[in-house]
């Protein structure tokens, strides 16, 4: 350990720590542009300047980002050499900076725009033509490039080479002309573009998805996590109006660091606005009000006790998993779900498995039955019917089996206009919500649990998931749910989500009292199964 | 006989291994190979006092007595021979007349230093000089005094000619290292120094052609004779070089310690006949423009540090009075915008923000408030950078405005209403 | 552009470079302590066979040194010696730094550019001649200098820079050879 005095205060860090990450400890920001922490440090941006103050010496002038913290160190932020060194830095980057921000996606959380307002002395003196760059072209499949915007801090660069592993975004030219490029005539691809818009610190790279959507203060911001794989990245969700603009990593050290993967970040946006998405049930054919077939398939469960088969499905939230299992284990047949297999995920981050939750299913105790056992149960003489929460596992069913009743409880698109029938032709639609219209939790593949706030309203009607499974809890009398609506994260004095910790046998804290990083749930003794639990 | 470095200039082609032999070259480095002790030649070259030869003047004894006296893996010695800086062209006779002595000098310099391989970066456009050089290897290791077992001592000193491409930047060592190892050439920041980690990764040592040529002498003739000539500070003879308007341009050895007038007018027959110098360059581009007022400063590496400017490597350059000291001006600027390597905000935004202040100037556009504005660009980057290419620009424009500031005044456009307020900004 | 179209005496923008040569760069690769190390020597090879550096080429130096198209893209675009478009069958690079400046550089690249018929920058219609303004070449004290595919022409005045373009104007073998004798006989 080392402990140094920065700005008249001390702090004790690891040795090796730089002066940047030792004044963060201290909430002091030194402004930095080329320095990353998930990168090399570089120090060619100048902007991390600070001064060494030793006694009877003159203040050195140095760069945070590769001073190390060193015993008795005494560092100076504040100093009149570095606030001129700092102030000298941004008007040499603000010379031939194209002044786009009235027309710039990052304003407003652009590091120029800030650094200038902290650091910079307020007045511009070149007068000299600008330079006349590349503005606003496609490079990659989602990035924009501006190079006159570009302040070349290389992090991009970087960024693509030490941690993406697909170097194709390069430095090119030299002094004054140098740009950032990709080889001629050529885009970049990788799994891992997303991130460059969030790690340039101006706007020289953008989102072509978010390009002109929104100024980023109007947006709507919350904590959440990713769906599309069982990573579940923490993620920042940014609404307007309901829809879902944009999806940006949040640091979690525990999961996903600072990144997350290009699947997630440009599927969440589609995920999250359904295109043709269905929002009647459906009862026997017929187009009905959600609730009305709600209530009709809760009849049909009740009146056939025993003999359901329920499949659940990887997209719930572990409340509604729990829920499920405290109000349908009794009910069905069986509550089973489909294991699925991990296709195409990298080394990175993306784990190829699209089943968020499934991890929350194995430790919640839910059988799981692979898709030809499926089959086969689904078609037993002791089956009447199967009630399915994952339309993918239902689907797939149906090619393997001939159902003599079948009820789908998912949030559905339709493929076209013309199709007007209930979704895979079932007795019962009750149509369902996305994870981000439900405040919920998510256990990833490491055993980690995270909330996802709720974002979105469902479409006018939609109850949803919860809502059959509180129709049910209802009827069946059970007191803990009785009275008790849809997303709702108080039930009779018992948060849902303090419910699935203690099911896992975790101290049972409330969703808004987990911590930001998420809860490590591994268990310590094997899980029993639903098939074992249920009552004989 | 005072001169010992360049006696074979005067040739029209490079002296060969037979030739060179028949003069002496090799005879040291096999004596010091097969008698010495590494650490004994690293201090006679320490207490030669030689300094390197590139421009910054350091002890070479001591920058070899950074390498590891116990390398676990390859250590290199690497030859700068990119010979960037414009006014100097000494380096060239050297590898293009007589390469067997830098090559000798390698032999020992990579024997003090415990390094069996040397790679010798020779510009891209000094085509001769590599031609030159990998003959002259060729023989060598044909002749069984470079290879596996280098002048049967069962050492391994093996010596490979690089090329560059055209980047005066790769005149500085880090930047030169990135090059070698096929990257662009840009400077690394320091520390970790090249003692540390260097080419490829490993312990190396960089010096420049004229440094390693003194070396078999130094070791042949001893310490008292190579302090005998020279300054107390920079003992022995440099090659100093003179362009420009001159009778007699071209490299001439000397003495370090002459002045300036003496080099110019003794070795190289003086000033143009007819003409008037306005200005001269003491030691290559960057050390700036010094008028002739100051003809009479000393050509020693501490002497010309305390006039404010440097020796670099000794590269004098005369400007004659018909050209006007912003068109001098210009050309240089304009050459230190082309050249760096951008990494860096200040240097690449303020190298080419003066180019087109001076040019404006050049024009007849400056203005009143652009002596602040430039001074401010020179104390916003010189030192804030990951190397020292502010302070090479700085070196005319710097030294311009001081002993110049009537060539700039006269340019200034009269009432410029939209010329900037500005006073100077930087504390 | 019909840039790309094979100059006189220059492979095409799709030739395949012979086999000698693809044994030259993987040697380089295998020279260094690096295969990276090799890189500069392979584009300075590719160019000596091509007259440029094709697209083609700095994928396979990418191959040969195990680095990525666009990694060779940055390393080339930072050297001003390397070409990314086809050269002239003669490049003329008139140094214009100090030393040949105070000499009458500016002169010789004038007379050169009249001569030619373009500008600094540019190359003659028949591709035969390119003119560009280069930076200090080492010859300070034998300026104005002038370089031809780094062979030098020293001690230039704009009477000697016209002769050495009628020379080479009339020659039609290998450009290299004329160029060398051409430089022979301007040191005589």
């Amino acid at each position: 350990m080392a402990e140094l005095t920065i700005d008249g205060r001390k702090v004790e860090v690891p040795a090796g720590t730089n002066v940047i990450e030792a004044a963060r400890k201290l909430a002091i920001d030194v402004p930095y542009y080329c320095y990353h922490p998930a990168l090399a440090p570089v120090g060619s941006c100048r902007m991390c300047q600070v001064e060494i103050v030793d006694p009877g010496k003159p203040p050195r002038v140095v760069i945070a980002c590769k001073t190390e913290a060193s015993q008795g160190l005494n560092v100076s932020t504040t100093g009149k050499d570095c606030v001129a060194a700092r102030a000298a830095t941004l008007e040499f980057l603000l010379a031939n900076h194209p002044l786009d921000c009235p027309i710039c996606d990052k304003a407003g959380e652009c590091d120029l725009q800030n650094f200038s307002y902290l650091h910079g002395h307020g007045v511009g003196r070149f007068t000299e033509p600008k330079r006349q760059l590349i503005k606003h072209e496609l490079i990659g499949d989602h990035i924009l490039l501006d190079q006159e915007r570009c302040i070349l801090c290389t992090r991009c660069v970087r960024f693509m080479g030490e941690y993406a592993k697909a170097p194709q975004l390069v430095v090119a030219g030299r002094g004054d002309r140098n740009v950032i490029a990709t080889f001629p005539g050529e885009l970049m691809h990788s799994n891992y573009e997303g991130n460059l818009a969030d790690i340039c610190p101006v706007g020289a790279l953008t989102l072509k998805e978010f390009r002109f959507k929104s100024r980023v203060w109007d947006l709507d911001s919350e904590e959440s996590v990713c769906t599309l794989c069982d990573r579940n990245c923490s993620v920042t969700l940014d609404t307007k109006r309901n829809r879902l603009l944009r999806a940006r990593p949040r640091e979690n050290a525990k999961v996903n660091g600072w990144f997350m993967c290009d699947v997630g970040r440009f599927g969440l946006l589609d995920h999250c606005n359904p295109s043709g998405r269905e929002e009647s049930g459906f009862l026997q054919g017929a187009r009905v009000a959600p609730d009305r077939a709600a209530n009709a398939l809760a009849d049909a469960l009740l009146a056939d006790r025993g003999r359901w088969l329920v499949i659940l499905s990887p997209r719930l939230t572990c409340e509604e998993i729990l829920l499920a299992r405290t109000v349908l284990g009794p009910l069905a047949r069986a509550l089973v779900h489909v294991p699925v297999a991990a296709e195409g995920g990298d080394a990175i981050l993306f784990t190829g498995r699209r089943a968020a939750n499934a991890r929350a299913l194995e430790l919640l105790g839910i059988e799981p039955i692979s898709a030809e056992d499926l089959a086969r149960v689904a078609v037993e003489a002791a089956t009447s019917g199967v009630l399915s929460f994952d339309s993918v596992a239902l689907a797939t069913l149906q090619g393997k089996a001939k159902l003599k009743r079948a009820a789908l409880v998912d949030v559905w698109r339709r493929a076209g206009a013309a199709d007007a029938a209930a979704p895979l032709g079932v007795e019962f639609f009750v149509p369902g919500t996305l994870f981000t219209e439900k405040a919920g939790s998510f256990v990833n593949c490491d055993s980690r649990l995270q909330r996802a706030a709720r974002v979105q309203r469902p479409p006018q009607g939609i109850l949803g998931e919860a809502g059959l499974l509180q129709e049910l809890a209802r009827r069946t009398g059970d007191p803990h749910h009785a009275g008790a609506r849809a997303g709702d994260s108080m039930s009779n004095g018992i948060d849902p989500t303090a419910r699935v910790l203690a099911a896992l046998g975790q101290e049972p804290l409330t969703l808004l009292q987990l911590p930001a990083e998420g809860l490590d749930v591994a268990p310590a003794a094997p899980v029993a199964r639903t098939a074992e639990a249920r009552p004989a | 006989m005072a001169n010992y470095l360049s006696l074979e200039f005067a040739r029209s082609g490079p002296m060969l291994l037979a030739e060179a032999r028949g003069k002496g070259r090799w005879a040291t480095a096999e004596r010091v190979l097969k008698t010495m002790k590494p650490e004994q030649v690293v201090d006679e070259v320490k207490n030669a006092g030689l300094r390197g030869r590139g421009g910054a003047w350091f002890p070479a004894g001591i920058k070899w007595s950074f390498m590891p006296k116990e390398p676990k893996g390859p250590s290199y010695l690497v030859i700068n021979a990119d010979e960037g800086e414009p006014g100097t062209f000494k380096d060239r006779q050297i590898m293009e007349k007589d390469p067997h002595l830098l090559l000798e000098g390698i032999a020992i310099a990579c024997f003090a230093m415990r390094a069996e391989t040397c790679f010798v970066y020779v510009r891209g456009e000094y085509l001769s000089s590599l031609v030159a050089l990998e003959t002259a290897i060729a023989e060598c290791e044909q002749a069984g005094l470079l290879g596996d077992d280098a002048l049967g001592t069962g050492r391994r000193v093996r010596v490979l000619a690089h090329r560059g491409a055209g980047a005066y930047i790769c005149g500085e060592e880090t930047a030169l290292l990135n090059s070698l190892e096929g990257r662009r050439g840009e400077p690394r920041a320091k520390p970790p120094f090249p003692a540390v980690y260097g080419a490829f990764g490993r312990p190396t040592t960089v010096n420049n052609v004229e440094t390693i040529a003194n070396v078999p002498f130094i070791l042949e003739r001893g310490v008292p004779w190579f302090r005998s000539m020279g300054t107390q500070g920079a003992p022995g003879n440099i090659l100093y070089g003179v362009s420009g308007a001159v009778e007699n341009p071209g490299i001439y050895e000397g003495p370090l310690g002459m002045t300036a007038r003496a080099v110019i007018d003794q070795l190289a027959g003086g000033v143009k006949a007819g003409r008037k110098m306005r200005a001269f360059i003491p030691g290559g581009a960057s050390t700036g423009f010094l008028p002739p007022g100051k003809l009479d400063v000393v050509m020693d590496p501490d002497a010309l540090k305390k006039e404010g400017t440097m020796l670099g490597t000794g590269g004098i350059v005369v400007i004659p009075e018909e050209v006007e000291l912003l068109d001098a001006l210009r050309v240089l600027s304009r050459f230190f915008r082309h050249e760096t390597c951008g990494q860096c905000a200040p240097c690449r935004e303020g190298a080419a923000w003066s180019d087109q202040i001076v040019g404006r100037f050049q024009r007849g556009e400056g203005s009143g408030d652009d002596f602040a504005l430039l001074n401010d660009i020179m104390r916003g980057s010189k030192s804030r950078t990951i190397c020292v290419f502010p302070e090479a620009f700085a070196g005319p424009l710097g030294s311009a405005l001081v002993h110049f500031k009537g060539d700039f005044e006269k340019s200034i456009k009269p009432a410029s209403p939209s010329a900037p307020q500005g006073t100077a900004v930087h504390g | 552009m019909s840039g790309a179209s094979a100059r006189p005496g220059q492979p095409g923008e799709d030739a395949t470079p012979p086999e000698p040569l693809l044994r030259e760069l993987e040697a380089l690769a295998a020279r260094y302590p690096t295969k990276r190390g090799g890189l500069l020597l392979m584009l300075h090879r590719l160019q000596e066979w091509r007259g440029w550096i094709a697209p083609a080429d700095m994928r396979r130096c990418g191959t040969l040194t195990g680095i990525s198209a666009a990694e060779v893209f940055s390393v080339v675009s930072f050297y001003t010696m390397f070409r990314t478009r086809p050269g002239a069958r003669f490049p003329i690079g008139v140094c214009r730094n100090i030393a040949c400046f105070v000499q009458g550089s500016e002169r010789v690249t004038r007379a050169l550019s009249e001569k030619l018929g373009c500008e600094p920058g540019g190359m003659t219609a028949d591709g035969k001649f390119s003119l560009q303004e280069v930076e200090c070449l080492g010859s300070c004290g034998s300026g104005p200098c002038l370089e031809i595919d780094s062979r030098y022409f020293e001690n230039v005045d704009t009477d000697k820079a016209g002769r050495i373009v009628d020379r080479l104007a009339r020659s039609d073998g290998d450009a290299t050879e004329a160029i060398e004798e051409a430089a022979k006989a301007a040191r005589q």
